[in-house]
């Protein structure tokens, strides 16, 4: 497979300065246009992680965007290449104004006046701020400040986005909303890496799983990983739930077929499922 | 929303909000100067109401000028009882030991006139043009860039201290915590406000953090550049005109 490589992680492994080990010899990658979730418990070392990669912390071992590798020379490149969206909004509309927020970075690329009005609005745009613009970010709900966070790196139009618990905290329209703008930027060939405890989401947000624990536990498809409940209580993480469900009935003999973990795919098994009791009178 | 929002009618439409911020903030400046020098009551007066008819003039609601007016009135009320009994100078009147002196209560008198019409001219620099637009003015003029960004973050920051305070706050009160005069209370509200401030400074890191990631590299983006017009020019020379009348009154 001649893939192109958006990220590739080589033996990466990382201490705080109290001697806490918090990354130990992980390696991964992602290539172009795909999108990954990062899932392991807290402490497991995933935001740590994803400092890595804009060279914000600087561990043991290789961190490689784009084929280029991440070290003094090239960092204003890389964080031009890697846009960070944290978990707390507050920490990234630090300007009066969210215009002048999500012109920020733009800016800071030294793009001229025109193009840098250019892409705020279309950012602004792209999660539906863009009657916002002129407002002070106190001013505007968690909700928004949440996609006003997101604009902000957007603006930048970096091929690689790295996201801190995109959905925490949000009500569920905002989280399926969020959803949305993750995937729609992954149709547009942005490669993703979605740090998240909402692991009900995740079938909707990534194409392949990562478990961490300080080091790689196991990496897969969403199917592969999502499914084994073994993996996941050892992290204590949960299943989501559709899939705990047809797990469950498939243990108790009541169904052998493929896992589904999307609400559409759970809703044609179980019609499957009750079409198969009709035609045969038992369970 | 907080209560704390002194660009609230920052968006209206009058000829002072029209006005271009840099020389709006020079020509206000000089009239501030020419003000705050004054030495005699009658020109303290002239400049109130030259101070008083820029604020009718910018259509700021009567309540938000009273509100923001409050303190500066307060802070100045001891200068009007204290100094006519302790300036000294030919006697008014006596009351028991206390002599009210005649250059005393001018000297009061003069205090508190130059203080309110220097804060009405204040509200109109900060009240007539949102918070960013006033620093990136100031630092078009000169101001240093660490110093205009101390300013932006401040400003932006302040509200979300105030939201943790009153947070901290209510859940000092749902703990039945009452705030007493006792050591126990004082020591309760220091740690609370120490907490407050160090969850500050790791928040000042994860801001930074953001900063870098966005290329930040030590300076702000330059704001847009301000198009100063004719009537901005004509506007600048009246203020002055009426700074320079105050000194001749």
């Amino acid at each position: 497979m001649n893939q192109k490589m958006a990220i590739v992680v080589e033996n990466l492994s990382y201490s705080y300065s109290d001697g806490t080990r918090a990354l130990n010899e992980v390696s991964f990658s992602l290539a172009e246009g795909e999108s990954l979730a990062l899932l392991g418990p807290n402490g497991a070392g995933k935001s740590t992680l994803l400092l890595h990669l804009n060279g914000l912390l600087r561990g043991q071992g290789k961190v490689r965007i784009r084929n280029r590798e991440i070290g003094d020379e090239s960092l204003r490149w890389v964080r031009s290449q890697v846009g960070m969206v944290f978990q707390d909004p507050d920490d990234q509309l630090f300007m009066s104004r969210l215009e002048e927020d999500v012109a920020f970075g733009p800016a800071n690329m030294e793009l001229s006046q025109k193009e840098v009005d250019e892409r705020v609005q279309w950012a602004l745009k792209c999660v539906g701020l863009s009657d916002q613009a002129a407002k002070v970010p106190h001013h505007l709900s968690f909700g928004q400040r949440k996609r006003a966070a997101f604009a902000t790196v957007l603006s930048m139009r970096p091929p690689v986005l790295v996201l801190d618990e995109p959905t925490s905290n949000l009500d569920p329209r905002s989280r399926m909303e969020m959803v949305s703008l993750i995937r729609e930027q992954q149709r547009n060939g942005t490669a993703i890496i979605t740090a998240t405890h909402d692991v009900n989401l995740v079938p909707l947000l990534a194409d392949r799983v990562l478990l961490l624990n300080r080091s790689i536990v196991a990496e897969g498809s969403v199917h592969q990983i999502m499914s084994r409940r073994d993996l996941m209580d050892d992290l204590g993480l949960e299943m989501p739930i559709l899939a705990d469900l047809f797990e469950t009935l498939q243990k108790g003999g009541m169904y052998s077929g493929a896992i589904p973990f999307k609400k559409d795919e759970a809703v044609g098994t179980i019609r499957e499922m009750l079409d198969e009791v009709g035609r045969s009178g038992q369970i | 929303m907080s209560s704390f929002e002194p660009e609230r009618y920052s968006d209206l439409d009058s000829p002072l909000h029209r006005w271009e911020t840099q020389v709006k903030l020079i020509s206000l400046f000089i009239l501030l100067i020419s003000i705050v020098i004054a030495v005699d009551i009658s020109q303290a007066l002239a400049g109130l109401i030259v101070s008083m008819l820029l604020v009718l003039i910018s259509g700021l609601p009567l309540h938000h000028v009273l509100r923001f007016m409050k303190w500066p009135f307060l802070f100045l009320l001891p200068l009007l009882v204290i100094l006519p009994i302790t300036a000294g100078g030919e006697s008014l009147f006596r009351y028991h030991i206390l002599t009210v002196s005649h250059q005393g209560l001018q000297l009061g008198v003069l205090f508190m006139v130059r203080g309110i019409a220097a804060a009405l001219l204040a509200l109109i620099m900060v009240g007539t043009a949102p918070f960013n637009v006033n620093i990136n003015a100031l630092r078009s003029l000169g101001m240093p860039g660490p110093l205009t960004q101390i300013f932006l973050f401040a400003y932006r920051y302040i509200f979300l201290f105030n939201d943790d305070l009153q947070t901290m706050r209510r859940s000092l009160a749902s703990k039945g915590f009452e705030m007493r005069s006792s050591a126990r209370s004082a020591r309760i509200l220091a740690v609370s406000v120490a907490m407050l401030l160090i969850r500050s400074y790791e928040r000042s890191e994860d801001v930074f953090n953001a900063m870098l990631s966005r290329g930040y590299q030590g300076r702000l983006p330059s704001g847009q550049k301000m198009m100063i017009k004719g009537d901005d020019m004509l506007k600048g020379l009246l203020v002055v005109a009426a700074a320079l009348f105050i000194q001749f009154v």
